[in-house]
């Protein structure tokens, strides 16, 4: 038995919003609970109310009417959005990511929205979207604002939420002409040691990179994108030598500029090295996807 | 209008019965399943949603109970070890890891069965590496999981040709 709460269901999001504002650090906001129960169970939150936020029509995903940006609901589960993207081949980054988001059982009962607002390090989502430069959409007594991720995941467990304020959605931007994307995690425990994402875009030419992205989770206290490695990559010639050279600078740039925190997953030395290999790897696959996502492009 | 509660009451079948409680919010899902219901084939252990020995199907999905307030159950279809065996004959899963010692101490075994079962409706047919990889979150300290996947495997084939 947990200590004493109680459950508030509200009726609207505004409703929510206001509870939220009204009681302060006293009310949480409770979706999947995966996250916040075990924080209860450990003492380390004890809200005297959680506000119940999977009856407000916050869940599913849906295109925009481009047809190209990706609206997610914040109260979308892990396996729904598995499912979602695992059917679609332009998606394999999303369906490999939340397919490695701890277990099945997990997944069914986690949110999205939830993951996000926990700002626990050691997860996956945050890495993926800041590598494609998503934002997150929250609604707080007054309206709504987007925030870019960088913007909303501060620090580890700390984002920019503010009492009143409820995450109602991520919103993935469309990706760029011929590219593809890759997220590789890497852990022996059940969250992510590391998790990479990394996004490469060509040229019309469908060779010439035209832009990269590189983000880095887990190994430090939120999602980083590394500038100085993804610039390595610009304008390089990718079917040629050129490109294994540029993909070891950019790779050991990462290793070198990324934040880390030596924790129970491994010294600051041991996760520099993973920074290396797995952003090595995770831009050759993702070059691979270009390459095919061009050839796509170019039999149409 | 919030609806603000400390206690909830909940209709939901379990194994097929009908059941109408009223529960504390507060209230985990084992301990209803445990305490309130007897129903001590559901185990308790790493209490985080890891190790996977609390596993039960909530409308045919596996959810770790430990973590799961039991007021949600309300409405819901809930299969526990124990309503799968009809009368004295068991689940062809349950027979199959018999058959091939898939089990030791038997702490795991009931979420293990539960979490093939959920597996095996998705996929009647999944090959070894699928079944590792569904399975990775139920963790077994006695059998070095080899016995698991050749009785999971043993599972479809006879489901499969029942």
């Amino acid at each position: 038995m947990l200590k004493s709460f109680r459950i508030c269901e509200p009726g609207s999001v505004e409703e929510a919003c206001e509870f939220l504002a009204q009681h302060g650090l006293a009310a949480a906001v409770y979706a999947g609970g995966t996250e916040l129960l075990l924080a209860m169970k450990e003492d380390l939150l004890a809200p005297e109310y959680l506000v119940d936020v999977k009856h407000l029509g916050l869940g599913g995903i849906s295109f925009s009417s481009s047809g190209r940006e990706v609206r997610i609901g914040a109260t979308t589960t892990h396996r729904e959005l598995e499912a979602w993207s695992a059917s679609r081949s332009q998606w394999e980054a999303l369906a490999e990511m939340e397919h490695g988001v701890a277990n099945v059982r997990v997944r069914n009962q986690g949110t999205i929205g939830g993951n996000l607002c926990f700002g626990e390090p050691h997860a996956d989502p945050g890495t993926l979207l800041s590598a494609w430069d998503a934002s997150v959409e929250i609604t707080d007594p007054h309206g709504r604002r987007q925030l870019p991720i960088g913007g909303f995941l501060l620090d580890e467990f700390a984002t920019a939420l503010a009492e009143g304020d409820v995450m109602t959605a991520v919103v993935i931007p469309p990706a760029p002409a011929r590219s593809g994307t890759a997220y590789l995690r890497f852990g022996f425990l059940e969250r992510p040691t590391i998790g990479v994402a990394t996004q490469v875009a060509l040229d019309p030419d469908g060779e010439t990179v035209s832009q990269t992205r590189i983000a880095v989770g887990a190994v430090g206290p939120r999602p980083e994108r590394i500038e100085p490695a993804e610039s390595e990559l610009v304008g390089v010639h990718s079917g040629t030598g050129e490109w294994p050279m540029a993909v070891a600078r950019a790779a050991s740039r990462a290793a070198e500029t990324c934040t880390v925190a030596a924790d129970a997953h491994g010294s600051e030395d041991y996760k520099r090295h993973l920074v290396e290999v797995f952003v090595w790897r995770a831009l050759e696959v993702a070059r691979a996807r270009a390459h095919a996502d061009a050839a796509r492009n170019a039999g149409q | 209008m919030n609806r603000v509660s400390e206690r909830r009451r909940i209709r939901c079948k379990v194994n097929g019965h009908d059941i109408d409680r009223e529960v504390p919010v507060t209230q985990l899902l084992v301990d209803f399943i445990r305490e309130d219901l007897n129903l001590t084939g559901t185990k308790r252990s790493c209490d985080v949603q890891v190790c996977g020995v609390c596993t039960v199907l909530v409308d045919g999905r596996p959810v770790s109970a430990c973590t799961y307030l039991a007021f949600e159950a309300d409405g819901a279809e809930i299969q526990t070890i124990e309503g799968l065996a009809s009368g004295s004959e068991l689940h062809p899963i349950q027979q199959a890891f018999l058959d091939e010692n898939a089990t030791q101490c038997g702490y795991c075994t009931p979420g293990m069965i539960l979490a093939t079962k959920s597996l095996l409706e998705d996929d009647a047919q999944p090959n070894r590496e699928r079944i590792r990889d569904y399975l990775k979150g139920n963790l077994c300290r006695c059998t070095g999981y080899q016995p698991i996947l050749s009785a999971v495997v043993l599972a479809s084939e006879r489901i499969r040709h029942d």
